[in-house]
């Protein structure tokens, strides 16, 4: 199996081709409120997936008991649960530039990538 | 009534998500414990656990903020 940085490296290599085809979307679609809601919701989902990463590898250090008489700082839970309340809040500040639908499932893009992406891997295991 | 109804929203998420993430961490700790050559696959397990089971409180959030 590949290693943790690789993995989470490959999420945001899909992520970012993600993210491109949404600006493509913007561009040349009609729906363009859609697509850039998109776009600021799977870069805000980005922040999420690189504060997962930063506390997953400093459990990791932890309980190989690498980090021993330091205590790390951790981002937590509150950090991504308040994410949501940034894209509330940028639905309810500039509701003629975002669609509520389309921040919710951009924030959702790397968690949608990360599920198919592990079951893929298991379906290849 | 909006405002209650966010407080709930939030709150039984954020639980849901804690006691969730706990198990995880939980679990991913005793297993690098134990075998230390293996700290690279659990923390990948670890981190489509935990992005799994925060996905649904993030979404009770926005909601929460929209109903308020």
């Amino acid at each position: 199996m590949k290693t943790f940085e690789g993995i989470v490296l490959r999420y945001v290599q899909l992520t970012i081709i993600v993210i491109a085809l949404y600006i493509l979307g913007w561009g040349f679609t009609p729906y363009k409120a859609i697509f850039i809601s998109l776009g600021v919701g799977s870069l805000i989902g980005l922040f999420n997936v690189w504060s997962m990463y930063r506390d997953t590898k400093k459990v990791g250090e932890m309980a190989a008991q690498q980090n021993e008489g330091r205590r790390p700082i951790l981002f937590g839970m509150i950090s991504r649960l308040a994410t949501g309340a940034l894209i509330a809040i940028l639905v309810i500040r500039f509701p003629e530039t975002f669609d509520l639908i389309g921040l919710v499932l951009g924030i959702m893009t790397p968690y949608i990538l990360i599920l198919f992406h592990s079951l893929f891997q298991i379906k290849r295991f | 009534m909006g405002a209650l109804a966010a407080a709930i929203a939030v709150g039984l998420g954020a639980l849901g998500a804690g006691i969730g993430n706990a198990l995880i961490v939980k679990g991913t700790i005793e297993g690098v414990s134990r075998q230390p050559e293996l700290r690279s696959t659990l923390q990948t397990i670890m981190f489509i656990g935990i992005a799994l089971v925060e996905a649904l409180p993030i979404i009770a959030v926005v909601i929460a903020f929209i109903v308020m």
